[in-house]
């Protein structure tokens, strides 16, 4: 099995470098660099965005809260699709007719503010960070899982490739990675699905728990940190809710709209990820079934990668586990470069005047901080940690879109009392869950409880100093909801 | 030997409403009336506060049936199979044809209600 993860790892991060160094695109302006020159037509930003999403959490921690919590975890790639919807309704064309950059800059356009800017640069920080701790801890386990190499290994394996596609070319390289990572994915995900299912439904595999696979010392540590792994109906319509609700704020997701060259080709590629992750997301149950029957006591981020070993023994099973490892770097990858393309860019050009130079150096200075966090931290799951960053994007980032877009009265010093209610509630529940402090539904659904009073903050506090509303509000509405070719620019 | 960079202007597509005929009723026109009403969309500062209304009116009708499908499918779908009992929550990859089938028919309906709009 060594072998064959070994050159599976190898394959991914050989070929995503490759396609994303050797050839630089050259650009002319610092905003081409940082948005792939407006050019990626719909399809090929719509996989770029399929495949930043389904990162670690969708390709192994779902598949393994499905197997070890119970089939009410299907509900939560339905809930992660859902958002695309809501995005695609509410937010795509006015965010990419607004021209700004990042959410920062959105808030700064909008609004007028650097206060307000720096504020949600440092909320895009956070949620960019939790995600990206979150691949990096999911690498160093299978790392650990498949070559039985320190979990640090595969940090370094997943930093130091995501480091060097972001440097080398900016988000032109990362969509070129991107978009062929997802459909190397698609197929290695698919094809070993297929071949399991085939194995278990013809009988080549006997019922049961396999010993080989087995169980974990001691029982599975329960995950419900921000609502992942509570299979009651109310914690499940809250994860549901920040999942449609946090979507639109995730850095790496929003950023890919600016790679569109109108707010038309941004919708287009909105309903191709929507299709893509359509069929993609049928995968993780079909995972979650067969690691329910046969590695149920497995860490959730496992599942995925026993599932081979477990049901064929032998090198076909071998084979398999190194395809799956290939691919699950490729998930790591991919959601890495993207975030931490989407991430420095927010950084640089809030603290620094927007260069090259400064993107890359915030770069370097966002992945040494999650190699920090990551040294800090234990792994506790995929899933719970990308259903925090949901939750946190939800009630902050969503109320800030919403409002910015469809409301003509929103003023800087409402954001930022949204930022601040919303916010502060969903890091002091989730934070206080984490040391032990559980204050019941609120610990278990921070979204459920952070988003309502992050609007009415924003409203209200918006109402109260209506002396700050921008000056031009109307020609930036019309700016976001008219076609390119008839708003006043 | 070098490429020569040849500058490639894209025509600008016909819109419009067809000659004769006047703007409807119905939702998909209310961008249209809006901007006929301020031909041109004047400068910056003297854009006008009404036509900014109809045309955010106009769009959230449109994107509004949307979220509500949305909202209702994401809270309807775990309630009604809350009800049928844990057997029938499979019902759950039901959701995904339909967010695809609710995202074509929002991009059809937010494109036409672009290209029902007539020209600055």
């Amino acid at each position: 099995m060594l072998a064959a993860a070994l050159t599976g790892i190898a394959v991914v991060l050989v070929v995503s470098v490759m396609v994303g160094t050797v050839r630089p695109r050259r650009y002319a302006t610092v905003a081409d660099f940082y948005v792939a020159a407006r050019t990626v037509p719909p399809l090929r930003n719509g996989a770029a965005i399929s495949s930043e999403f389904t990162s670690a959490a969708a390709c192994l921690g779902l598949a393994g809260m499905i197997a070890t919590h119970g089939p009410q975890m299907l509900w939560y790639p339905a809930g992660a699709a859902a958002g695309f919807v809501v995005l695609l309704a509410l937010v795509v064309a006015p965010l990419r007719r607004s021209g700004a950059y990042t959410l920062p800059d959105f808030a700064r356009w909008r609004l007028g503010s650097g206060a307000v800017r720096r504020m949600t640069t440092c909320v895009v920080l956070a949620v960019g960070v939790v995600y990206l701790v979150a691949q990096f801890h999911a690498a160093g386990l299978v790392v650990g899982l498949l070559t039985g190499l320190p979990e640090w290994a595969g940090w370094a394996a997943v930093a130091v490739p995501s480091v060097a596609v972001a440097l080398a070319g900016g988000a032109g390289s990362v969509t070129s990675v991107q978009a062929t990572q997802f459909w190397m994915k698609l197929a290695v995900f698919s094809g070993v699905a297929l071949a399991l299912w085939a194995a278990w439904h013809w009988g080549a595999v006997p019922d049961g728990p396999s010993r080989q696979a087995a169980p974990a010392p001691g029982p599975v540590r329960p995950e419900i940190l921000a609502g992942a792994g509570d299979t009651s109906l109310p914690g499940v319509l809250a994860v549901l809710l920040a999942c449609a609700l946090g979507a639109m704020g995730l850095p790496h997701v929003v950023v890919r709209v600016y790679a569109s060259p109108d707010g038309r080709g941004a919708r287009r590629s909105l309903v191709a990820a929507q299709a893509l992750l359509a069929v993609f997301f049928l995968l993780p149950p079909l995972y979650g079934l067969l690691g329910r029957i046969h590695v149920p006591h497995a860490h959730p981020d496992e599942v995925v990668l026993l599932l081979p070993s477990a049901m064929l023994p032998g090198p076909v099973g071998d084979l398999l586990t190194g395809l799956l490892g290939a691919g699950a770097f490729a998930a790591f990858l991919s959601t890495s470069c993207g975030t931490l393309a989407s991430v420095a860019g927010a950084v640089s050009s809030c603290v620094t005047r927007a260069s090259v130079e400064s993107f890359r150096a915030s770069v370097a200075g966002v992945a040494a901080l999650t190699l920090a966090v990551c040294g800090a931290t234990d792994h506790g799951g995929s899933v719970p940690l990308v259903l925090a960053a949901f939750s946190l994007s939800a009630a902050t980032f969503c109320p800030m879109l919403v409002l910015g877009i469809w409301w003509r009265r929103l003023t800087d010093a409402g954001v930022a009392a949204g930022v601040v209610v919303g916010g502060g509630l969903t890091a002091g529940l989730v934070c206080a869950d984490l040391v032990g402090v559980n204050l019941g539904l609120a610990s278990a659904c921070p979204a459920a409880f952070a988003v309502p009073p992050a609007f009415l903050a924003m409203v209200l506090m918006s109402l109260v100093t209506p002396d700050r509303v921008p000056p031009g509000v109307d020609a930036m509405m019309l700016r976001m909801h008219l076609p390119e070719d008839r708003s006043p620019r | 030997m070098t490429a020569r960079r040849v500058a490639v202007v894209r025509r600008q597509a016909t819109l419009g409403r067809p000659p004769g005929r006047e703007w409807g009723n119905g939702p998909d026109h209310a961008l249209a009336r809006a901007l006929e009403a301020a031909p041109g969309v004047p400068g910056l500062e003297e854009t006008r506060h009404a036509d900014v209304t109809a045309v955010l009116a106009g769009q959230l009708r449109a994107s509004l049936p949307t979220l509500a499908a949305v909202f209702g499918a994401l809270v309807g779908l775990p309630v009604l199979v809350a009800l049928l009992g844990p057997g029938s929550v499979w019902l759950s990859l039901a959701a995904h044809p339909i967010w695809v089938a609710l995202a074509v028919l929002h991009l059809n309906r937010a494109e036409r209600l672009e290209r029902c709009s007539p020209p600055r």
